[in-house]
């Protein structure tokens, strides 16, 4: 588990949105609203990422529909949510040793 | 409107796709190197390519996924297929981070590779069989192969030079320092064909593999002073 960290950007924010099911257009509009488009997630790197994930069990396909047209949706695993509270740790450690640094400083 | 142009660099491709578009030309399909194109308004797309995710086709999830993001899946041809967003909606680019780029461009060199060395594998047959019988479309083949060996190699060192530039930004490293890290790989390859061609040429072992251990040592030499070569020269385009 710790291998795996830090995440990339990419795969940070998709984790963050999959919190709840999503189909993956969904994931980049989200993503994209709430970084205001300072993070884009283009298609080749979103199916790169999703196939990534699915097979390292951090997200599940949450619901198939079946008409013709088929959506899948998608949802983290219970390991996708460790590993994303792992890295939400380690975020905030490193934002708390910045902001003790500047303190000392002024 | 038809042209006819092989390419060996994607970047290269979507770039004069792009111009081509901007002049009013929207390409509509590709096959052997022969592209198709369609009037359209100047500059009204924006092209982008990728490797089939399943070898020779693409996959439907990979299609349903390009077409809700209003990209236009335009045709597939070989281990290729070719893709098209409306400009208006802004810019557009298959893969949007480094490390998604990385793994891509890794992807591509690698198969460029495998093809290279596959090319080289047949020609060394090709040229056996001259060898033993003397025919000459043997030798034919054989120089072919070569010839689709050098553009297929080429075509690797190129997005080599890619993935190294790539790496260098996302790791916010000197560009000269990783270029200069690769050279000091060939040059030990360099040294191990040597080593092998001298191993051949003392003629230690019983005669058939002296010879061929002196072939592949001249072969893995070649190889390097290719490269060494190449990098040489793309080192100051970079």
């Amino acid at each position: 588990m710790e291998q795996d960290l830090p995440l990339t950007e990419s795969i940070f924010y998709i984790l963050l949105v999959l919190h709840r099911p999503l189909h993956g257009y969904g994931i980049s509009k989200e993503v994209e609203e709430m970084t205001h488009g300072r993070v884009v997630l283009g298609a080749g790197t979103l199916y790169g990422a999703i196939k990534n994930l699915l097979k390292k069990r951090w997200i599940q396909i949450y619901k198939e529909e079946e008409d013709a047209r088929k959506k899948k949706e998608y949802i983290l695993t219970e390991e996708g949510k460790c590993i994303f509270e792992e890295e939400v740790k380690r975020l905030g450690s490193m934002l708390q040793d910045a902001k003790r640094r500047n303190y000392e400083k002024v | 409107m038809r042209k006819f142009k092989i390419m060996f660099d994607k970047d290269k491709e979507i770039e004069w796709l792009d111009e081509m578009c901007r002049k009013g030309w929207a390409v509509k399909r590709f096959k052997y190197g022969l592209y198709t194109f369609e009037p359209c308004a100047p500059g009204e797309y924006i092209f982008d390519t990728d490797l089939n995710d399943k070898g020779l086709y693409v996959s439907q999830s990979y299609r349903d996924l390009l077409e809700e993001m209003d990209i236009e899946f335009l045709c597939s041809s070989g281990f290729w297929f070719l893709v098209r967003r409306k400009a208006v909606l802004g810019p557009f680019e298959l893969y949007t981070d480094y490390e998604s780029k990385i793994a891509q461009y890794r992807r591509i060199r690698n198969m460029f590779k495998g093809g290279a060395v596959l090319e080289l594998l047949l020609m060394y047959i090709e040229l056996g069989i001259f060898a033993l019988k003397h025919e000459p479309m043997a030798l034919i083949l054989g120089i072919l192969l070569l010839v689709m060996f050098f553009v297929l190699f080429k075509a690797a060192l190129t997005m080599d030079d890619r993935l190294a530039v790539l790496k260098a930004k996302s790791e916010g490293e000197d560009v000269n320092c990783i270029m200069a890290q690769r050279m000091q790989k060939v040059r030990k390859m360099l040294m191990v064909g040597v080593v092998i061609s001298c191993l051949g040429l003392l003629k230690i072992f019983p005669s058939p593999f002296s010879d061929l251990l002196a072939g592949a040592g001249t072969g893995i030499e070649l190889v390097a002073l290719i490269i060494f070569g190449w990098r040489k020269r793309s080192r100051n385009m970079i």
